[in-house]
């Protein structure tokens, strides 16, 4: 029988991600609307401390891109319960990335409608300069990923294409990454418009095959490792306790970060 | 459509657009944001659609999905509260320090509903024991919940929250010690808004405060809000308070062009702060004021009937067949209730399979019991057709699922001394293990009972007449049951317990929630719950964790925390037919083919709640300070409560009305309201009209 995706779905780094790391996965949580609340990692506080803090650290610097007073926003990162968060601040205000000129739009959610297929990216900030486009990820991870990691990650190669394409941006395409945990070696990637272009047909293979599998083609995957970070391993009957967050990756991650439902932001 | 009213639809202006129910203005809002979306060429105009209620998004978001342009991103479907909580808490740094909170360089806690109740609830449980509100007889629940409205009542309307005690004292003619009841609540007040100011706790009403106050007059904070939206669409304004209105008005002359639209006959939310009168000044704000109506034959009748069922004198100008079109009786008379709602199944039954669509139906009174859905859903079951309920404000503890969780919680945390009732016990035992009867598990809750320890037995506990009950599977099951409880004793955090609990036990194969798909958004629920109730601990209040998660616990139990989510798939599930109070309908904005109205002789239909420490009307912006509320004002706002109601209902009544009376009502009263007497009234002239004839 084939799927119900509904016409309007959006593809996003976060659920493409979904589907290439296990396609049932995939149905289960966008087709289906499963909601299956187990643990992700035995260590659900000191993860919720990370992602918490982490959500402060990127509203310090959504404000700061705003224009508020940095010393206040200095305070703000001193008084704040995570210690981490003003460490975060402290370095990124000496980075070259605090004295950023040009169009500056922090938060920036973005759509493109390719080949009559929805997706959506939200970039922490995207700065115009010079005639070109320059994107910006702030990252705050525990296990620093390595820049190949980075580079063959969905976020990296989907938000140039999709930023070429809602803007028609000219080219290159910068796509800068600050890990704030190790903030003296930034990432640059740098993104021709031959190299957009392979981007472009991998996504669209990738989505014309997604949107023509029957229901019985959304497979599980059979690489176990996966199932140990997946909240549906009780549905699956694949495996009982989460795994202690030394063992998460960025990778197993990365599909948790959901980048908005349809861009409407409805509270 | 009209071509003149497109093209004016069509155009960067700013339009007032007004009509009664169901005559198309959502539908032309709709059509602006697609338009503004096809218009929008180079720089991105951000639009921002605001409606009053979460449920009215559906036609936009619907819009949307036809829609497919990447402009999409620059649309923001809101409520204004979602906007002034997101708002308060990005620009928390510019205005904290200058609002009277003592930790303002520390990130604040919002509270919801509940939470600022639960805080309600600890400042005037002290004063309770002192001898405060002794002339009140309320629940607890809904006396918190009288005094949290009050603050929200003076935040949203604009008046000092010091003069709420007084407004209502000025207006109260009865007896003098009423009087004191209202300086009680003041009391409680105040001291609520202290504690927050120390705790850096944000409820609505300080929400509204700090953003009407602080932020808006603030230069950085209009500078980013205009760079972020430049076209308004605002649907069904006259269900906000006033303070909505007058953020917009004071916003208006920058947009680039603006939408607002207003249901003439509605603010059915009065009771929440809904200013009809209010809202009605974008009429002259705006360029070009449109009046929308339904111009057939068949509205115009209805019009006609809900104008004649009000008012008594006005002349006939329809036939008795007429009305036996649009509004059905019982063909015999129906003594009770429960035969009543047997009746109302049959009658739904033979539409159905006559071929009518369930989401064209809807079932309506003016509060909807338990037992009504229960009964009237096992009614239908038996003919495969599936009833939905949608109430405000049901309680988490009514679910099964979260009444399961919650007793693993209680039977995990000896310490907190909850008591358990055995029966419940069983039942949670049964529905967790599937392979156990109602029978194998009160089995162990006896044995439970009769050692007295307050926790399940071990299985090698159990005396041999009882294991020798259980096969294997069960006995296996049992004692993965039993250590899950021993090695999770004391997790405090909730959330982490509950995630555990499903993930690990429950939705395991062998076990309740494992081929119980809903379980998982239900758990879901209970999970956010506790978050929000956790978080708005905020990092200052010094307590302990297992305190906090018993005080959860206890309130869940109480039925303080509600299940207050909106649940798309019930909403989208068209199979089934819908249950719900008549002010969730009319608020729903939705047309259906026919409406079956229960308990039409409850004073429901329009009367105001009895609410002994608040007042929605002279707590309202139009209420002249001073003024006595008398017994005529009542009346008169019963009057034309009710009138809203018939026209509202009858505007969302595509075919048939059917009026589903009994002698005795639910509660076994005899029971004849206004609505009663007035359409029998109806059916009575129409009759002699007849006869005359
Ligand atoms: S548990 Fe494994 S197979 Fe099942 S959805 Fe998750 S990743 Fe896929």
């Amino acid at each position: 029988m084939k799927t119900n995706i509904p016409a309007d779905f959006s593809f996003s780094q976060s659920n493409l991600h979904t589907y290439l790391r296990c396609r049932y996965k995939f149905y289960l949580r966008y087709i289906q609307g499963l909601l299956w609340p187990a643990q992700l990692t035995s260590d659900a506080l000191v993860y919720e401390e990370d992602r918490n803090a982490g959500i402060r650290f990127h509203q310090l610097l959504h404000q700061y891109f705003i224009g508020f007073d940095q010393d206040l926003l200095v305070q703000m990162a001193q008084n704040d319960p995570d210690p981490r968060v003003l460490e975060w601040f402290s370095s990124f205000l000496l980075s070259p990335f605090a004295q950023l000129d040009g169009e500056l739009n922090p938060e920036k959610t973005l759509n493109a409608n390719i080949d009559g297929k929805l997706f959506t990216i939200k970039m922490d900030l995207l700065q115009f300069v010079d005639g070109l486009y320059h994107i910006y990820d702030w990252k705050t991870s525990r296990k620093i990923p390595s820049r190949k990691t980075l580079l063959e990650s969905v976020q990296t190669k989907l938000y140039p294409l999709v930023l070429s394409e809602a803007l028609s941006s000219n080219f290159p395409i910068h796509f800068h990454i600050l890990e704030l945990n190790q903030v003296d070696a930034p990432i640059t990637f740098t993104f021709s418009a031959p190299e957009v272009a392979k981007s472009r047909d991998y996504f669209m293979l990738l989505t014309d095959e997604i949107l023509a599998l029957e229901e019985h083609e959304f497979f599980r995957t059979d690489k176990l490792q996966i199932c140990k970070t997946c909240e549906y391993r009780s549905h699956c009957n694949r495996g009982i306790k989460a795994p202690g967050i030394s063992d998460l990756e960025l990778l197993d991650m990365e599909d948790y970060l959901e980048t908005g439902n349809l861009n409407t932001d409805l509270v | 459509m009209d071509a003149a009213l497109s093209t004016i639809l069509s155009s960067d202006n700013k339009i007032f657009l007004h009509g009664e129910a169901c005559s198309g203005k959502t539908g032309f809002g709709c059509q602006r944001l697609k338009y503004l979306l096809s218009e929008m060429k180079g720089e991105p105009e951000g639009i921002l659609v605001l409606v009053s209620q979460r449920s009215l998004a559906s036609p936009y978001q619907e819009a949307l999905k036809q829609v497919k342009t990447y402009r999409k991103s620059e649309v923001s479907i809101l409520t204004m509260s979602g906007l002034v909580r997101r708002m308060v808490n990005l620009f928390w740094p510019l205005i904290g320090h200058i609002s009277g909170f003592y930790r303002p360089y520390e990130p604040p806690s919002f509270l919801t509903l509940e939470t600022s109740q639960y805080y309600m609830g600890r400042i005037v449980d002290p004063m309770i024991l002192k001898g405060y509100f002794s002339t009140v007889s309320l629940t607890r629940n809904r006396l918190l919940s009288q005094l949290v409205d009050n603050l929200n009542k003076a935040a949203i309307v604009g008046f000092p929250y010091t003069e709420i005690g007084k407004r209502l004292s000025e207006a109260w003619v009865g007896q003098e010690s009423q009087k004191r009841v209202y300086e009680d609540a003041q009391e409680a007040v105040n001291a609520f808004r202290a504690f927050c100011l120390q705790n850096n706790l944000l409820d609505y009403s300080l929400q509204v405060e700090l953003f009407k106050d602080l932020l808006w007059t603030n230069p950085i904070f209009r500078q980013y809000l205009n760079r972020q939206y430049v076209h308004l669409i605002y649907d069904n304004a006259e269900e906000d308070p006033p303070y909505v209105h007058d953020i917009i008005a004071d916003w208006w002359k920058d947009f680039k062009s603006a939408l607002v639209i207003q249901d003439d006959m509605a603010g059915y939310h009065s009771f929440l702060g809904a200013d009809p009168q209010s809202a009605s000044r974008f009429k002259t704000l705006a360029e070009k004021s449109i009046h929308l109506q339904n111009n057939t034959q068949d509205a115009f009748q209805k019009r006609e009937m809900a104008a004649t069922i009000i008012d008594y004198r006005k002349p006939l100008q329809f036939k008795l067949e007429d009305i036996h079109s649009f509004i059905k009786q019982p063909d015999q008379r129906v003594r009770f209730y429960p035969e009543l709602l047997e009746l109302v199944a049959r009658d739904i039954t033979e539409k159905v399979h006559g071929g009518v669509s369930p989401n064209g139906i809807v079932v309506i009174s003016p509060f909807v019991s338990d037992s009504t859905i229960f009964t009237l859903g096992h009614e239908l079951a038996k003919n495969n057709i599936n009833l939905r309920s949608l109430r405000p404000s049901t309680s988490l503890r009514d679910e099964p699922v979260i009444q399961t969780l919650i007793l693993f919680a209680i039977l995990a945390h000896p310490e907190w001394d909850l008591s358990l009732d055995t029966y419940r016990i069983t039942s949670v035992l049964a529905h967790a293990i599937p392979e156990f009867d109602l029978v194998r598990a009160h089995l162990i809750t006896k044995h439970m009972q009769s050692t007295q320890s307050g926790k399940l037995p071990h299985l090698a506990d159990l005396p041999q007449q009882i294991s020798d009950r259980l096969n294997e599977e069960q006995k296996d099951r049992y004692l993965t049951l039993t250590n899950w409880i021993e090695e999770n004793k004391g997790v405090n955090f909730l959330d982490d317990f509950f995630s555990r609990l499903f993930g690990e036990l429950l939705s395991q194969p062998g076990f309740g929630f494992h081929l119980n798909l809903e379980s998982g958004s239900t758990t879901a629920k209970l999970i956010t719950s506790y978050k929000k109730f956790r978080a708005s601990f905020g990092y200052q209040i010094e307590i302990d964790q297992s305190e906090l998660a018993k005080e959860f616990v206890k309130s869940v139990e109480s039925g303080l925390l509600a299940a207050t989510f909106v649940d798309d798939k019930s909403e989208d599930d068209v199979n089934a037919i819908l249950i719900t109070p008549v002010m969730s309908f009319l608020g729903l904005n939705q047309a259906v083919d026919y409406q079956y109205w229960l308990n039409i002789g409850s004073s429901g239909w329009y009367e105001r709640l009895e609410q002994p420490l608040t007042h929605p009307i002279v707590l309202s912006r139009r209420w002249q300070v001073g003024e006595k509320w008398t017994a005529e004002h009542d009346q008169k706002l019963s009057r034309e409560n009710l009138e809203k109601t018939l026209h509202g209902l009858f505007n969302r009544c595509r075919k048939e009305v059917f009026l589903a009376n009994s002698d005795f009502s639910e509660s076994g009263m005899e029971e004849k309201g206004l609505l009663t007497l007035h359409i029998q009234a109806l059916f009575r002239r129409a009759l002699k009209e007849m006869q005359d004839d």
